[in-house]
């Protein structure tokens, strides 16, 4: 394979996605963290791997199988990439394993929480677990025949599956096969009962031993777990389907059947019963796994939130009451009275869930709209809008089906909201809507006054609690009518048309950051000091990383704080050198995308839905909004300044690629940040001196806020 | 929840809601606002979706019925909106359709299925609303940047099909034309002309100076000179030059700089315009040519730079809605204005004219409670009482006859078609036959119209009988209602034996219609 010899300036985006997977992996292996902490870091190791094979890997095979050698910006093709993305999972896989083998489980057994193999379970237990496999398990599982000459029954995407050897037939010579689902409706975790400790079993391990139950008069040779993981690279055809509901409904079909691009299989198994599944899925060896350990970690994540052992926990951190909201007040007066910056899940996103409940039952709002992406099932969001659509208010609910791996659920509220009267939406054509926006239009004494929120997160209010996202709520004209136009060009009435202050991709984000950019280099060029503070997810827009990198050049100094992905190679002489990158990995997933820019004092700050992808900037519709409420403003501004100055949960990229421990740097003797505690001291600093204000006056007794 | 007002507050109604929707050649627009009495309007929404109107139009006629299903489908979803701010009663709505309406065979079958589909009444308006539109849009640009206001500006609206211009000096309309060339027009003529793209750009811009000769022919020798134009094309224009000017009513463009923008949009074929602009396609097609105009024009007349205005018909619209339909002190002094100019071409009597007009405005206002008709009759009654003898400049015979035509083919600037038809018929009637059935003219109106027109020629009969002799020897006459009589003292009587047969002969009409007398008495001295 032919190498260009000029210099790549860019990180291949897979390899940097695997490289954050790495500082998840790093936090499940770091011995400060509390075990069960490190359970659920193991657990969204394993969670996150699953989807990057669906996307990632599917897409690139693919791409592969399609012919297609070019090479991306860091200058690997497919092929290559495929290949480093092989070799790393794989080592990856490996680290998991040690540590859930070799640490955790033994911790947490010490800690009292005990998995159990079938050989040491005590009478009361053995007799425990026979009731129950008769009962519960043994009825539910159906053991289909395979072979090679009849049609493969249908393996599930990312179910577990238990492959059972037998001998050949008198006067045959091929093995036989049968398979066993443990996917729904069996659980994954059996507790026993148990003295002074959490006893559980795997149904894999309960199923093995009572094997010969299903099959009397035969004897299997051996057993072993497997699981297949789909393309989910899959989109939905939207010129063929004129509908888009059913459209997205049989794309969750066509995604449980898609081609293997990842079979992973216990490490015990044998290599026939490796090979025979590998042909009959159609799969070749590169894309087979051998496990050592218990398959499908994501599984673990309810034995992490088990109740109690909170010696084995980090101490909760409950979302603080924001003291900017008086709880007895409308919001919408609040919101009149002064603009309201939220950062979740420090501050409880309650006030946004309460802004929309309270416009449902306000008489004098007209209209509600609303973009509806990923929302938890039981949303009180989707019950405020159903019953603002009942009581004849105008509720438009942009529903975005597309939003991957949630399509399923997604259809289900869609439909309900279009029984009670909401005027539901189904996105863009062609563009997935990622924008965070909610507006509500209410008619005052003054005239029309329209309340917004925009936000950086979802509204869900599951997700609130485990996402840091910024909330960001006004009745500024201007910002309100941006919201209008946004809908309307959004739901279709109008076309896009100018908006006065926010920006909406796919039509003017990149342009406008790129302006912003152009205006530090003019300013660094002119002598100024010049700056820029980037918080996102994910930076992988060539054509921004080099306005980045040219801004770099002309002396601006830019401090990246990018929790994923990362193209940017920072800290190279002649073109990146004043560039630092860290990546944050805390207890909250770190969410929201804000970005600043000095203009020499006069300084700038918006807050957007979007990462820096040409995925988000041209192929979905994403807001970016400014923050010019001094309050609001010089809060956000802190909020990125204290992000980008953390040393304790921050890695450090460095110029060849690897990510290091901000602390563990040579040379730095800076004081200790940790932004997500000091975010969460400042959230309830702030309702502790409320609590004080509020006690020099008498106020009804309200129930108390302390934990 | 009930939402506490604060106590500073003054407790009052909200602002009124009006909505104006506006189809046209490319685009079906629709704007939401909110009207305060002293304030500007509010913009609460503006959703514009495209059409294909001018297309169908100008190159077969007539609408094809899937453009009238799409625009049927824009106006439900404006419907929705109107919906959505509770705009139920129809008089808050005021929708217009332009000359791509106006000229399609088919444009009863448009407006029935949009009125059927989704409530909305839509009004075909005629060149000289358009004018007036076009004045009132521009109206408060011209408030806010007061420089535009001094010496001679042009302001041009390129449109699909007509292109708007009006002439002004020193903020004073001097004409107001609408000419039936536009952007789409001109590029439906090219259609099935295959041509290079430099020889169809020859072709284009020789039919765009034939097409804008008129337009700037009044201005042709002029030193100093703005131009002004309107349109969304322009607007386009200038979001590409000047990105985020629209926080202002108006920005300057130099020629050069447009010029260069249309170079380099002409070279782009249609499919790179809709992306690079983000532009629907019927819009795409017809920038070309809406580009060249545009530049053309200050070529034309040896400008350097040009502005261009953020307001459009929408604006006017509105603005008239909050007025309630009644034109205020400077619009009706453009409108006699502007037919004070036309009385000039036609050589006018200038004294007796105006002599007339204040005789008349005098009766007008004493017989209010008799007539009570609309102050914007006042305006009308005064242009005819202005124009009431230019029919001279054709013949002494019949010239009421000849004053008629030509006011009905004159465009008085702010008079619609139907006002400019009562305003002929007014002066039809100022002197000889009174109304009669056999008059087809007179009897096709309808009845209120022809009561207007009796009201107002039976004044203008007596005031033109107060100045028979043409030199305006009745000075301060006071005008007194009688039950049985309308007395108009004069103190000088005995000078005016003239004036006082030709009353007695003139209010014919005037008792036929209002039931009293008109005839003049000696004043005395002592009644105020």
């Amino acid at each position: 394979m032919m190498m260009s010899s000029k210099p790549k300036k860019f990180f291949n985006r897979e390899l940097s996605w695997i490289d954050f997977n790495q500082r998840v992996l790093e936090e499940a292996k770091d011995p400060r963290n509390p075990l069960l902490e490190r359970l659920k870091f193991l657990s969204i190791t394993a969670s996150n791997l699953d989807e990057f094979f669906m996307v990632r890997v599917g897409g690139l095979q693919l791409v592969r199988k399609a012919g297609k050698r070019k090479a991306d910006a860091s200058g690997l093709t497919p092929r290559m990439q495929l290949e480093a993305i092989q070799k790393r999972t794989r080592q990856m896989i490996d680290e998991q394993y040690d540590c859930y083998t070799n640490s955790l489980e033994p911790a947490l057994a010490a800690g009292g929480i005990v998995r159990i193999k079938p050989e040491e379970l005590n009478g009361e237990q053995e007799q425990y677990l026979m009731r129950l496999f008769s009962d519960e398990i043994y009825p539910v599982i159906t053991p289909v025949a395979l072979q090679e000459k009849l049609p493969t029954p249908a393996l599930q995407n990312l179910t577990l599956y238990l492959l059972v050897r037998f001998p050949p037939e008198s006067g045959e010579t091929e093995d036989r096969y049968a398979v066993l689902s443990l996917g729904k409706p069996l659980e994954r975790f059996i507790s026993l009962p148990a003295e002074n400790s959490h006893v559980f079993i795997l149904i894999e391990d309960v199923i093995k031993k009572h094997i010969g139950r299903w099959f009397s008069g035969l004897t299997a040779l051996e057993c072993a777990l497997f699981r297949v993981t789909r393309n989910a690279d899959i989109e939905v055809r939207e010129d063929e389907a004129s509908d888009l509901l059913s459209g997205m409904a049989s794309i969750l079909e066509e995604r449980r059947w898609s081609n293997c691009v990842r079979l992973e299989i216990e490490a015990s198994a044998s290599r026939s019963m490796q090979n025979f599944l590998g042909s009959l899925l159609d799969t070749p060896p590169s894309d087979v796994f051998r496990i050592n350990g218990p398959l499908n970690l994501k599984d673990f994540m309810p034995l992490a939130q088990i109740e109690g052992f909170s010696e084995l926990k980090s101490e909760d951190w409950y979302p603080q009451p924001s003291p900017q909201i008086d709880r007895h007040q409308p919001m919408v007066e609040q919101i009149a009275a002064a603009d309201i910056l939220l950062y979740h899940p420090y501050e409880s996103f309650d006030p946004v869930v309460r802004l929309i409940e309270e416009a449902a039952r306000d008489p004098s709002v007209l209209a509600i709209k609303q973009v509806l992406y990923r929302t938890s099932s039981a949303s009180p969001i989707i019950a405020a809008l159903a019953d603002a659509a009942e009581t004849g208010k105008s509720v438009t609910a942009l529903v975005e089906l597309k939003a991957r791996f949630d399509e399923e659920r997604n259809i289900n509220w869609a439909q309900r909201l279009e029984q009670a009267g909401v005027q539901v939406v189904y996105g863009v054509q062609g563009l997935k809507t990622h924008a965070k926006v909610c507006l509500i239009v209410r008619r005052e004494l003054q005239g029309i006054v329209r309340y917004v929120h925009y936000g950086t997160g979802n509204y869900n209010d599951s997700t609130a609690k485990l996402y840091s996202d910024i909330s960001f709520m006004t009745c500024d004209d201007a910002l309100g009518s941006d919201a209008s136009a946004f809908f309307n060009a959004v739901c279709g009435y109008s076309q896009p048309s100018g908006l006065r202050k926010i920006c909406m991709a796919p039509l003017s984000i990149r342009n406008r950051l790129i302006e912003l950019i152009d205006g530090e280099i003019e300013r660094s060029r002119q002598g100024q000091k010049a700056q820029i503070l980037l918080k996102m997810n994910s930076l992988v827009d060539e054509i921004l990383i080099e306005k980045l990198y040219e801004a770099s050049q002309a002396g601006v100094r830019i401090k990246l704080n990018v929790r994923g992905i990362c193209c940017l190679q920072p800290g190279i002489p002649d073109l990146s050198k004043n560039i630092t990158v860290i990546s944050i990995v805390g207890r909250y997933l770190e969410h929201a995308r804000i970005f600043y820019f000095y203009r020499n004092g006069e300084e700038k700050v918006f807050i957007s839905s979007a990462d820096w992808m040409p995925r988000n900037l041209d192929r979905r519709v994403e807001l970016m909004i400014p923050i010019e409420d001094p309050p609001s403003r010089q809060r956000l501004i802190q909020i990125i300044k204290t992000h980008c100055d953390d040393t304790v949960k921050s890695w450090t990229l460095l110029s060849d690629g690897t990510y290091v421990r901000t602390a563990a740097l040579p040379g730095r003797k800076k004081k200790k940040i940790n932004s997500q505690q000091f975010f969460y001291e400042q959230a309830c600093e702030a309702v502790r001196n409320a609590a004080r204000l509020t006690r020099t006056t008498l106020r009804p007794h309200r129930p108390a806020d302390k934990k | 929840m009930k939402p506490e007002t604060k106590t500073h507050q003054k407790k009052s109604t909200p602002p009124a809601i009006r909505a104006v929707i506006d189809i046209g050649a490319t685009a079906a627009r629709m704007m939401i606002a909110e009207i305060d009495s002293g304030n500007p309007a509010r913009t609460l929404e503006f959703l514009e979706q495209s059409v294909n109107l001018g297309r169908d139009t100008f190159s077969s006629g007539k609408i094809s019925s899937e453009t009238i299903e799409a625009c049927v489908r824009v106006c439900r979803d404006f419907s929705e909106m109107l919906r959505q701010y509770q705009i139920t009663d129809p008089a808050c709505v005021r929708a217009v359709a332009t000359s791509a309406v106006a000229e399609a065979a088919n444009s009863d079958v448009l407006l029935d299925r949009i009125f059927m589909a989704s409530g909305i009444n839509v009004e075909v308006i005629d060149t000289a609303e358009i004018n007036r539109l076009t004045y009132f849009s521009i109206l408060p640009l011209l408030q806010m940047d007061p420089s535009l206001c001094k010496g001679n500006l042009l302001a041009v609206e390129v449109g699909g099909g007509n292109t708007t211009a009006l002439g002004l000096r020193d903020g004073t309309v001097l004409f107001a034309h609408t000419y039936r060339f536009g952007s789409f027009r001109t590029r439906e003529m090219l259609e099935d002309v295959y041509l290079p793209t430099a020889r169809f750009r020859d072709l284009i811009e020789g039919e765009i100076r034939t097409g804008i000769r008129p337009i700037i022919e009044p201005f042709a020798n002029e030193k100093e000179m703005k131009i002004l134009i309107l349109g969304g094309d322009a607007r386009l224009a200038a979001d590409q030059i000047k990105p985020g000017w629209n926080s202002r009513p108006s920005v300057s463009l130099r020629v050069s700089t447009l010029a260069r923008f249309t170079d380099q949009s002409l070279e782009m074929p249609v499919e790179e315009l809709v992306k690079e602009y983000h532009l629907p396609f019927a819009a795409a097609e017809s920038l070309g040519p809406a580009l060249l105009v545009m530049q053309s024009i200050p070529q034309m007349l040896n400008c350097k730079t040009v502005y261009i205005g953020a307001s459009s018909m929408r604006d006017g619209l509105l603005q008239e809605m909050a007025a309630g339909g009644a034109w205020d002190e400077r619009f009706t002094q453009q409108i006699i204005h502007s037919a004070v100019e036309i009385g000039r071409r036609y050589q006018f009597d200038q004294d007796h004219a105006e002599n007339v007009a204040a005789r008349a405005r005098d009766i007008f206002r004493v017989m209010q409670d008799e007539h009570k008709m609309l102050p914007r009759y006042e305006t009308i009654l005064t242009v005819a009482a202005l124009l009431h003898d230019i029919g001279t400049f054709i013949s002494n015979r019949s010239h009421h006859k000849h004053s008629r035509y030509l006011i009905e083919n004159s465009d008085i600037f702010g008079l619609s078609q139907q006002d400019r038809t009562i305003t002929a018929l007014t002066v039809r009637y100022h002197r000889s036959a009174l109304p009669r059935s056999t008059h087809t003219d007179y009897t096709r109106l309808t009845r209120v119209n022809r009561l207007r027109v009796s009201k107002l020629a039976a004044i203008l009969r007596v005031a033109d009988g107060l100045d028979r002799g043409h030199v305006q020897r009745i000075r301060n006459p006071q005008f007194l209602l009688f039950p049985d009589r309308l007395q108009i003292g004069v103190s000088n009587l005995r000078d005016c034996a003239v004036e006082e047969i030709a009353v007695s002969e003139k209010s014919d009409l005037f008792e036929q219609v209002y039931g009293k007398r008109a005839l003049l008495v000696k004043r005395s001295p002592r009644r105020k």
